[in-house]
């Protein structure tokens, strides 16, 4: 399918440096308003926003921990919480020997891909990738890119991936089918490339929650977040129950796991039941779809895909392998856009009712109700 | 330069030349993680850095002095022109390529004579090299310049500091990567969040976290260390140190980082440490220690200690924030308990403070709703003449009715005499599915 390439929108929330860094003399807040934000009663309470989560009634500003008590006793402002600060989902130091190299002269279908149907051609849907970008250069991707904005500071508002793990979740979603490097599950997806984490990986809870908002707000039948915190939020919570109205939310389990199903590892979005949360299996010989040690297990993992070893599209045009949850929410990702009929809990269910029961016979909390498979419709 | 460093210096030196020969083929060595087919086995979510081989190779008489007396007078220019990220990512470079450089580095970060910002923006750029040997300098550093507390907090930093990607220079750029960012002098930064294995390493900035009255000093040794708690060492110093802690933002990552730890473990130190916890929470001025914790003990099990004293600080006659933070908290908790529901219950009924009776609301709408909470939550925001208060209400109620009956609440929100109430029920019509 070729792509209608509309300009691509780049937004900005705009946080000036000095507000994103650590000052101990202040804490970083989101401030959600009863009705509408006001300059006016932030004036009063002497709080000086430094931006506005999109699509919500919400700012964050950087405040003497002092100052919250205050604030949440004014009758104007609905709650104040932390910002806090997911990161991508990569486990431990490096990415599991990635080659960074190029693509090759011939095509290869991931066994990731393979595993979970194999990669097919779709219309009309659009997959959202929240994450650290995506390389809007790359042959297994440009194409396919229709927009995308900006939720980090500094960039000039680019959306271009500068860490790499956004291109690879990507890929998996909607790497070309072209001959060259690999092939996603849904290799003719529109992508929005929502760049929420900065080029080490990290971002604000308050990004995220403004990329989700936006994301819906520009056409995203799926969003895929292969990120989270520890912490739960109020701010990221409403934005996902908005979201989920209308759109489906995947996010990755989480790489805190123990290897042990009873006891629960928590991350989010993923734990909102408003998001499927995604655990991660293996695809070495030997060891297909188990689940690997560090997926998170808990009472909210809807399905599991693979995670291990995972050959995608890096920063600069490259590719490389990878591990993690993070690995494994963006083939559900892809499956979903597969069966996109514009139900997102239709969609959803089918995923469930669809997938291969794998460990434990029927629903456990590692790898949900089964590893999903978009061919088993 | 004292016998002490001297020595130091020389032995990290040896290192240096054997750890750049191999640098190429040691770089990124991810230990494979394990899976899960049906026995248990452990994960290794670290592994090692560049390892140091045994074969030596002879320090060579030829080092360049060049190369790094560019780059140091690259760097202290940069300070005055905001370039610093560009000309840190540049002495980086030089550092992992050149031995001769580095081992110039180390000799510079410890002479007396080096430039104070400079010195800074060396310790920060080694903080961020993968090779063995260089936590020894800047230990040696630290020792040192023990009494210059900006040069204290820098070298903090550049212990804790992210050492990866190895073959990736600009890394101190704060406006691309501002998160968990230490700013130095300049502008540059670096990232501070690694797990402190070197025990050496570990040790000083414990010591710093424990000793010392300056709570800046304390702050960066706790930043530091609080991803390094599956350490015995930094957890039981985490604690002690929360014990006699009175800077709150200090304590704020003290408590925070303990709790996060302490929910995710199963045994009995999880249970201590989150009792100490709450025990110091209404501390006067621990405003962020309480804001971080009252997150941070999500869905952490609490024991009947901390649980009976966040009910007794609920209680009227306690000030807001610590009310506020108390119901929090064991709203936080997983199940959560018919008493601290009724306590809710009671509070969104008729709390003499307006402000906790919204507080109280919006908590029971963020747990499973009972005919109960239900019936409070709608008789707040039919009745209250406070419309803060009813919009909160309306807020949990959709949040906790069926879907057929929150939009039967909204329809009648839809047409209130109050037009906050109306943006308000127009705004919550998204999250009804």
């Amino acid at each position: 399918m070729q792509k209608i390439h509309t300009p691509l929108v780049a937004l900005v929330l705009a946080l000036p440096l000095s507000a994103q860094r650590y000052d101990p003399a202040t804490v970083r807040v989101i401030i959600s308003f009863q009705d509408t934000v006001s300059q006016a009663v932030l004036g009063e309470l002497g709080v000086v926003a430094d931006g506005q989560i999109f699509g919500a009634e919400a700012v964050t500003a950087a405040i003497p921990a002092t100052l919250a008590a205050e604030l949440r006793r004014h009758p104007a402002i609905e709650y104040v919480e932390i910002d806090h600060i997911a990161s991508a989902y990569k486990p431990g130091r490096g990415n599991g020997g990635g080659n960074n190299g190029g693509g090759g002269q011939s095509q290869i279908t991931p066994e990731g891909i393979t595993r979970v149907g194999g990669a097919v051609s779709v219309s009309n849907v659009t997959v959202a990738v929240l994450d650290s970008g995506i390389d809007d250069t790359h042959p297994d991707l440009a194409g396919n890119i229709v927009g995308g904005a900006r939720f980090v500071s500094g960039g000039g508002g680019s959306y271009d991936d500068d860490n790499g793990h956004g291109s690879h979740c990507a890929g998996t979603i909607a790497a070309i089918d072209n001959n060259t490097g690999v092939v996603g599950v849904a290799h003719d997806a529109s992508l929005l490339a929502v760049k929420v984490l900065d080029r080490r990986g990290n971002g604000s809870y308050s990004g995220i929650a403004s990329g989700i908002n936006w994301a819906v707000s520009n056409g995203a039948n799926i969003l895929s977040m292969s990120l989270g915190g520890g912490a739960s939020s109020s701010s990221l919570q409403s934005a996902c129950n908005s979201a989920a109205g209308s759109s489906l939310l995947v996010a990755a389990a989480g790489n805190s796991g123990d290897c042990d199903l009873s006891t629960d590892e928590i991350s989010y979005p993923a734990y909102y039941s408003s998001v499927v949360s995604v655990g991660a299996t293996s695809i070495e010989a030997g060891q297909v779809d188990a689940l690997m040690c560090f997926s998170n297990s808990n009472s909210d993992v809807e399905l599991s895909a693979p995670g291990y070893n995972i050959y995608s599209c890096w920063k600069g045009g490259g590719y490389r392998d990878s591990y993690g949850t993070s690995m494994s929410c963006p083939h559900v990702a892809g499956c979903a856009a597969v069966l996109w009929n514009g139900n997102p809990n239709n969609v959803l269910n089918t995923l469930i009712n669809y997938a291969d029961d794998a460990g434990p016979s029927g629903y456990d909390t590692g790898w949900g109700h089964g590893i999903v498979e978009h061919t088993n419709t | 330069m004292n016998s002490r460093y001297t020595v130091a210096v020389v032995a990290v030196l040896a290192g240096v030349w054997i750890v750049w020969a191999l640098w190429g083929a040691t770089g990124d060595t991810p230990a494979l993680p394990s899976v899960r087919p049906s026995a248990v086995t452990a994960s290794s979510p670290e592994e090692p850095f560049v390892q140091v081989p045994d074969a030596r190779e002879e320090v060579g008489d030829d080092a360049a002095p060049a190369p790094f007396a560019v780059a140091i007078a690259a760097l202290q220019q940069s300070f005055a022109t905001g370039t610093a990220a560009t000309a840190a990512a540049d002495l980086r470079l030089l550092l992992r390529s050149d031995p001769g450089a580095l081992a110039q580095a180390y000799e510079a970060l410890l002479a007396e004579d080096t430039d104070g910002d400079v010195r800074r923006g060396l310790a920060l750029v080694l903080g961020t090299l993968p090779i063995e040997g260089i936590d020894s300098v800047l230990l040696a550093a630290l020792a040192q310049f023990g009494e210059d507390e900006a040069m204290v907090i820098s070298l903090v930093a550049a212990l804790g500091a992210l050492r990866d990607p190895p073959d990736e220079d600009d890394v101190f750029d704060l406006e691309v990567a501002p998160f968990f960012g230490v700013a130095g002098p300049g502008g540059m930064g670096i990232t501070v969040r690694n797990i402190v294995h070197a025990p050496d390493a570990e040790r000083a900035l414990c010591q710093l976290l424990l000793a010392g009255e300056r709570h800046n000093v304390r702050r960066a040794a706790a930043a530091a260390l609080q991803w390094s708690l599956d350490q015995e060492l930094s957890r039981t110093r985490f604690r002690t140190a929360l014990v006699n802690e009175m800077n709150d933002s200090v304590a704020a990552i003290l408590g925070e980082s303990l709790a996060v730890w302490s929910r995710r473990k199963q045994g009995l130190e999880p249970g201590l440490i989150l009792d100490e916890l709450v025990q110091v929470a209404d501390r006067p001025g621990f405003e962020e220690y309480r804001l971080r914790l009252e997150t941070a003990l999500q869905e952490a099990p609490l024991g009947a200690a901390a649980d009976a004293r966040l009910r007794q600080w609920t209680d009227l006659g306690n000030p807001f924030e610590l009310r506020s933070f108390a119901f929090s908290a064991l709203v936080a908790q997983r199940p959560v308990s018919a008493a601290t529901r009724a306590k809710l219950i009671a509070a969104v009924g008729g709390d003499p403070d307006i402000a906790l009776r919204r507080h109280a609301a919006r908590l029971l709408g963020s747990i499973d709703g009972d005919a109960e909470s239900v019936a409070a939550l709608r008789q707040a925001f039919a009745s209250s003449v406070d419309w803060s208060l009813r919009a909160t209400a309306l807020t949990a109620l959709v949040g906790l009715l069926p879907a057929a009956e929150a939009t039967s609440l909204l329809a009648v929100a839809a047409t209130d005499l109050d037009p906050r109430i109306v943006r308000r029920a127009q705004r919550l019509e998204r999250e009804v599915r």
